[in-house]
């Protein structure tokens, strides 16, 4: 078992749902598919869809929805069975 | 009015901060904590820091800002455009708090924000609407055949099946025979109530080639003036990228129609300040059709300023203070032509996607004729959270392909370094072949990005 941390590209705002009142993308404990979306980044008033890079079992969502992503910080945290 | 609240950011911010200047009246900007350095702060008499960097918390919250009134001992409240400018709500609330607000009347604002009920507001003013069935349609399988084809010969085809709860572009359909119809509509009935939890939808003309034509007109409750027309044709995604005055190649009886229209309007809503009355120009037809109303100054308003002479922000601020307005209409005179375009932090080669960072270089034109409204100098930082607008260049020379001329030459001054920019696109805008001879129309730009049949 290995970690793979997914981390943020762009700066902006985070998102859990697509949208407010909405389910969040994924929640901790949830099997993802590489590739999946796991959240977005608002940037100047347009969305970017964050992505798991990799299959595996979310083990952490580390920013709260709304709060502010800076390039290279860690978003969420997978875990890969080897 | 003495001391003005600004409850906005960017260039629109510094723009209300120097009419306000002129006027002898003091300044108070609120700000975000990602723009306590911005150009605007700096200018500002004073500054009051209201929330964090998301806007939902600073720029877009009703309480931060009036709070923000309250303890900086403002008076007046000027909302710029966007964020809470045609926020019908909290322009009560100002208003309410015993403070002048500087913008039309709530009710005006939640007419206009209606868009049915506005679509009868015009049709009650004699202005021209858009051919369509007005309100929402009975479930498809409902309409009688009879009043489906009688609907269809008025609206003509190609026409678009719209969600009322829709916007910007989403849920939208377009049908281009008679037979298709019916089935459409119950179609976007299914998607509306799958998308905007509201099954409205209904049938309106597409005018395929359609420009967007607006004219601005100002009214102090009592009297209403226009100050002449603006084409905002060439957009993105139903963003603005280059704008004019006056709308070129509009036949005379036509742009007559226009101005009469917006007057016909806002004096039938006794309507207060700053407004814009938006049309869709068919060059085919020579038809004009209203759109919507913005209650409140546009991004584009230099254009008009150029060839007006009139200060619109100066003028908003005395109306708002309650003073009539100082001409009628035939003391307004138009002068030549001019040219905006905007420049955003977006980059072309990447879908246009957004580009914050720092402004290394940031070297903005001059000249006889050159305005640069910007809310930023060298050296700052163009946050990610809010729009990509950087800079609006605007230019006035005594002809339309003066004027371009003139953009064009502003444009080679302009070096930006440090964030992406749209500055090579908008010269190849400028020099479009289909611009020049305006048979450019809405969906001018796409074509142009994808490279189709022009």
């Amino acid at each position: 078992m290995s970690t793979v941390e997914i981390t943020a590209a762009i700066p902006g705002v985070f998102y859990r749902s697509p949208g407010p009142g909405k389910d969040p993308y994924v929640q901790e404990g949830d099997r993802v598919q590489a590739g999946e979306v796991i959240g977005l980044t608002e940037i100047m008033k347009q969305f970017a869809e964050i992505t798991s890079t990799t299959a595996g079992v979310v083990t952490a969502i580390h920013v709260a929805n709304g709060a502010l992503l800076t390039p290279g910080m860690p978003v969420a945290s997978i875990d890969v069975e080897d | 009015m003495r001391r003005l609240l600004i409850a906005n950011r960017g260039e629109i911010a510094v723009r209300v901060i120097r009419a306000a200047r002129e006027l002898d009246v003091a300044t108070v900007l609120v700000v975000s904590e990602a723009d306590t350095g911005s150009l605007g702060a700096q200018l500002a008499d004073e500054t009051v820091v209201i929330g964090p960097a998301p806007a939902q918390s600073s720029y877009l919250s009703p309480d931060a800002v009036l709070r923000a009134a309250k303890s900086s001992g403002a008076d007046a409240v000027h909302p710029g455009y966007g964020f809470l400018s045609e926020n019908a709500d909290f322009a009560e609330r100002v208003i309410g708090e015993g403070l002048t607000w500087v913008g039309a009347a709530p009710a005006s604002i939640r007419l206009m924000g209606d868009k049915a009920q506005a679509r009868a507001a015009a049709q009650a003013a004699g202005v021209p609407t858009v051919p369509g069935s007005g309100g929402a349609l009975p479930p498809a399988g409902e309409i009688p055949a009879d009043r489906l084809a009688a609907l269809a010969a008025e609206v003509g085809f190609p026409l678009l099946v719209k969600a009322a709860a829709g916007g910007g572009g989403r849920g939208i359909r377009r049908v281009d025979t008679a037979e298709e119809l019916s089935a459409a509509i119950a179609a976007a009935q299914g998607e509306a109530l799958q998308a905007f939890g509201n099954a409205d939808v209904y049938v309106e003309r597409f005018i395929e080639r359609a420009r967007h034509v607006e004219v601005q007109v100002l009214g102090d409750g009592h009297e209403v003036v226009h100050l002449g027309d603006r084409d905002c044709t060439l957009q993105r995604r139903r963003q603005k990228l280059v704008e004019e005055a006056p709308a070129p190649g509009i036949p005379p009886h036509v742009r007559a129609l226009l101005h009469d229209s917006a007057v016909a309007l806002a004096r039938s809503t006794h309507y207060v300040g700053a407004g814009t009355v938006e049309f869709l120009y068919d060059p085919a037809r020579e038809e004009v059709s209203f759109i919507e109303m913005n209650t409140r100054l546009q991004v584009e308003h230099p254009v008009t300023e150029f060839v007006t002479g009139v200060d619109l922000v100066k003028e908003q601020l005395r109306i708002a203070d309650g003073q009539r307005l100082r001409f009628g209409q035939e003391e307004i005179c138009f002068r030549g032509h001019s040219i905006e375009v905007r420049l955003n932090a977006e980059d072309p080669a990447n879908g246009f996607f957004p580009s914050p960072g720092t402004l290394e270089h940031f070297d903005l034109p001059g000249g006889p004729g050159v305005r640069v409204d910007s809310g930023f100098r060298a050296g700052a930082t163009v946050p990610p959270f809010y729009d990509s607008l950087l800079a609006k260049v605007v230019v006035h020379a005594e002809d339309r392909p003066a004027a371009v001329a003139r953009a064009l030459g502003a444009l080679a001054e302009t070096r930006i370094d440090g964030v992406r920019t749209n500055l090579a696109f908008l010269s190849d805008l400028l020099r479009d072949e289909t611009f020049s001879r305006h048979e450019h129309h809405t969906g001018h730009v796409e074509t142009l990005l994808t490279g189709g049949p022009r």
